[in-house]
């Protein structure tokens, strides 16, 4: 039987449609359901853009808000070296050609390189890799070289944030704010210690874009949620700080010592208001500062104190009712204990009949050693701690030294007697500091503090632990020690150098050696002034360190420091006049 | 439906002169009309025969009586266009939206980019406030200005007038903190003016410094060949290029 031929051909033809239909279908399956995800997937990794959203590194700010430390967003400067070539500029009435030589140019103008060295930046990438896509040309320039260079237009340069730090006050409070490294990372300082307050959490997002590189509306996933860093509010005032600062600075320049360091501390709070280092740091420029010169010294150093010891021990002689402002010794020059300790006087002098109250003024360790004799060394020792000098601060600051005290089952003969005047045993200026406040502040000690509170993005205050308090001493004996420290200044030769007309003020000089690192004690001195004012009702505590002065007379080089300071206390604090006369303790017998 | 149609039309039908009234009368209204009662009732309605004598001048008129079902029935096409139009205004309104959507993509981007470039205006002024502003700058200021520090604090008692303290003039001297350089530094100030100082003058007592210190790094920079960019064919003024063609 003979086929109708169309019916044949239609036969062929629909079975070729059927067959074509199939495949087709199968091929939909196979992309619309078998690899749907992974299509799906790759169609989105094509259009998203990941991106770092940068959290905001937390400010720190002084006591009134003033902005110590702020986060700033800087550009790092990219090449493309493989596509650094000729490009077309459009100008108002042509197009310039524009060499990669001139662009250099450009470029170095804006950013302070010169033209060879980024033209080699390039040259040398390409060296590597002559396929090179990327390279720094200057890493963390500010927004206004930045807006300045992106209107060059040079299509092979390009930029990428970079979040940076920056210190508006330059140096002041520098060695105690300390840095952060390139990373971003706390390096030194409160920036370091309480990272976790400032600290931030940078975001991470995807979102797609269209041709036009125009964020699609409503694509942008969060993975990780940015998240900015708290506010970090110091006790400094910094424009004490900056005086304190200055006023040691020149000190230190005047008489060629190696270090300064200078704190003001409220007496009735134990915060800190100042504490000043020298040489200063700037953390803005953190390379211009030699390593070591990069911490705070008050805080990390640890410096045996010499005669500030000396009210320490009296405090702890009179609450232990062993003896009165009014005890009498003799003091020769030289005297050799019977345990074989020998301890002379800083100046050649006769035997001479003092009292407690003229051995604090005289400055005699021979008479501190007999008199502080008179309380068993575990006693004294126990006293040293509860004056903090074996424990750090309340403040927070990284690598805080906690002094060097040895127990007093560790003293030796001559160890026995030089701890009683602030030798063979080491302390930080805070640690002083903090001692002193004990004593004005009716004996019972604060720890020092440096951190008023941490306010976090969303508010919530978080105020730093502070330890307890500890009564060290009764505030009739913490009274008594002021009034032998005001006698210091009233019966002693300091007076004019460091009295304020119309105000009391209560202090102890301090001339110490320090060890040599081998066995012995070097030829220079830490000289200090440490205070108290107004001595009637005292409010701040006065810190004065400097060390290695070159000069003979090493006494004269604190005590215009310690004026200037008390000084500005003075009229920034609004401190009244002081009421009523200094006692006045016999000095003699 | 349609061959029962069909079958009433093939028979012949005399109609009056009625021609002129519409055909889709009612078939009940007509015989009405003519005073005669129907003679067939039903769906299907003819014209009712008038007398033949009268029908002189009559022509056969045969026409589609829509059914009651098709009456009911036609509304559906107005349904229909409804319909229709609702898709045709759902997809309008849709596509509208989509373009509002997409603009409105444009103008958030337009808009997040003058955020940034706020942001960016706000953080430089900010830091040239908070560096200005800084205890050193200040001082610095001040000092230019011709004062200084007096450091003997004096207080008046308002309520009788007591004087607390011991005035004392300050000298010229007397009172300077920040010195000329300041011994706190602050490389943010690098190159800002006293309000004494012409800006010219600082500047070149900035490049001053500047020179001086790249004197002290690279004592031998001087030696060093400086032409090793090739000199472009464009001049260069203040760093940019000046274009010679107008």
């Amino acid at each position: 039987m003979r086929k109708n031929p169309i019916t044949f051909r239609a036969t062929i033809v629909l079975a070729f449609v059927v067959f074509m239909v199939g495949v087709f279908v199968l091929r939909l399956i196979d992309i619309q359901v078998i690899q749907a995800a992974a299509l799906t997937q790759e169609s989105v990794d094509k259009r998203s853009i990941p991106t770092t959203v940068y959290s905001k590194r937390g400010q720190i700010t002084d006591k009134n808000g003033i902005v110590l430390a702020d986060s700033v967003m800087r550009y790092n400067v990219t090449v493309s070296p493989k596509n650094a070539k000729d490009f077309l500029r459009q100008t108002d009435r042509s197009e310039v050609t524009i060499t990669p030589q001139q662009a250099a140019i450009e470029i170095g103008t804006l950013t302070g390189q010169k033209p060879e060295d980024i033209l080699k930046i390039i040259a040398d990438a390409l060296a590597d890799n002559p396929k090179s896509d990327f390279a720094y040309i200057k890493k963390a320039v500010d927004v206004d070289t930045f807006r300045a260079l992106n209107a060059l237009e040079i299509p092979w340069l390009f930029y990428e944030q970079a979040p940076g730090r920056t210190y508006p006050n330059g140096a002041v409070a520098g060695n105690l704010l300390g840095f952060v490294g390139a990373d971003g990372s706390a390096q030194a300082g409160v920036e370091s210690g309480w990272d976790s307050c400032v600290a931030g959490v940078n975001g991470e997002e995807m979102y797609q874009r269209g041709a036009d590189g125009v964020r699609i509306p409503g694509s942008t996933i969060t993975s990780v949620k940015s998240e900015n860093g708290g506010t970090l509010k110091l006790t400094i005032d910094s424009d004490l700080q900056w005086f304190v600062q200055q006023s040691l600075a020149k000190q230190v320049d005047k008489f060629s010592a190696e270090w300064g360091i200078a704190v003001v501390q409220e007496a009735k709070t134990g915060k800190l208001l100042a504490v000043a280092d020298y040489p200063s740091l700037d953390p803005n420029n953190v390379d211009a500062t030699q390593d070591t010169n990069r911490g705070s010294r008050a805080f990390m150093s640890p410096y045996e104190p010499g005669s500030t010891m000396k009210p320490i021990t009296a405090s702890m002689l009179i609450n232990a009712g062993v003896a009165t402002p009014e005890t009498q010794v003799w003091d020769p020059y030289y005297m050799k204990f019977p345990n074989g300790a020998e301890i002379t006087d800083a100046v050649m002098h006769g035997t001479l009949p003092l009292t407690l109250t003229g051995v604090i003024e005289q400055s005699s360790n021979v008479g501190m050693s007999q008199l502080g004799d008179t309380l068993p060394a575990d006693q004294r020792y126990d006293y040293m701690l509860k004056f903090g000098l074996s424990s750090v601060s309340a403040s927070g600051y990284p690598a805080e030294s906690a002094g060097i005290l040895a127990s007093s089952d560790a003293w030796d003969n001559q160890t026995h007697y030089t701890v009683t005047f602030g030798q063979g045993v080491a302390t930080t200026a805070i640690q002083m500091s903090s001692a002193y406040q004990a004593i004005a502040n009716n004996g019972k000690l604060i720890p020092a503090t440096l951190v008023e509170s941490c306010t976090m993005p969303d508010g919530t205050v978080i105020k730093p632990d502070v330890p307890d308090t500890t009564q060290v001493i009764t505030p009739e004996s913490a009274r008594t020690v002021i009034g032998m420290m005001e006698n210091f200044v009233t019966q002693g030769w300091i007076t004019k150098e460091v009295t304020v007309p119309g105000y009391r003020v209560a202090m102890k000089t301090g001339t110490a050696q320090q060890p040599d690192g081998a066995g012995g004690y070097k030829a220079e001195y830490v000289v200090s002034n440490m205070g108290m004012i107004p001595a009637d009702d005292p409010q701040y505590i006065i810190t004065v360190v400097i060390a290695e002065p070159k000069i003979k007379l090493t006494a004269i080089v604190c005590p215009p420091v310690f004026k200037a300071i008390e000084q500005q206390v003075i009229k920034r604090y609004r401190i009244k006049p002081s009421q009523g006369e200094a006692p006045v303790f016999p000095i003699r017998f | 439906m349609s061959s029962l149609n069909a079958s009433r039309i093939s028979r012949p039908q005399v109609r009056p002169q009625m021609g002129s009234k519409p055909a889709a009368r009612s078939a009940t209204s007509a015989p009405q009309r003519a005073g005669i009662a129907p003679t067939i009732q039903g769906n299907l309605a003819l014209k009712a025969r008038t007398s033949l004598n009268k029908a002189t001048a009559w022509r056969p008129s045969i026409q589609v009586v829509a059914t009651r079902a098709q009456r009911k029935a036609r509304p559906k096409v107005f349904y229909a266009i409804i319909t229709v139009g609702v898709i045709f205004g759902i997809i309008i309104s849709n596509l509208l939206l989509s373009v509002a959507v997409a603009s409105g993509a444009y103008e958030i981007s337009a808009m997040q980019q003058s955020n940034k470039e706020l942001g960016r205006s706000y953080q430089t002024m900010n830091q040239d406030l908070d560096r200005l502003s800084s205890p050193q700058n200040l001082a610095a200021n001040a000092e230019a200005l011709g004062m200084v520090n007096n450091s003997t604090p004096v207080y008046l008692r308002l309520s009788d007038g007591a004087v607390l303290g011991t005035p004392e003039p300050a000298s010229a001297t007397s009172g300077l903190i920040a010195g000329a350089e300041g011994a706190v530094p602050n490389s943010l100030l690098t190159g800002v003016t006293l309000v004494t100082q012409k800006e010219s003058e600082a500047k070149a007592a900035a490049a001053k410094k500047a020179a001086a210190e790249a004197a002290k790094i690279a004592p031998g920079a001087d030696s060093a060949p400086a032409a090793a960019v090739p000199a472009g064919p464009v001049a260069l003024t203040n760093g940019l290029p000046g274009v010679a063609t107008r």
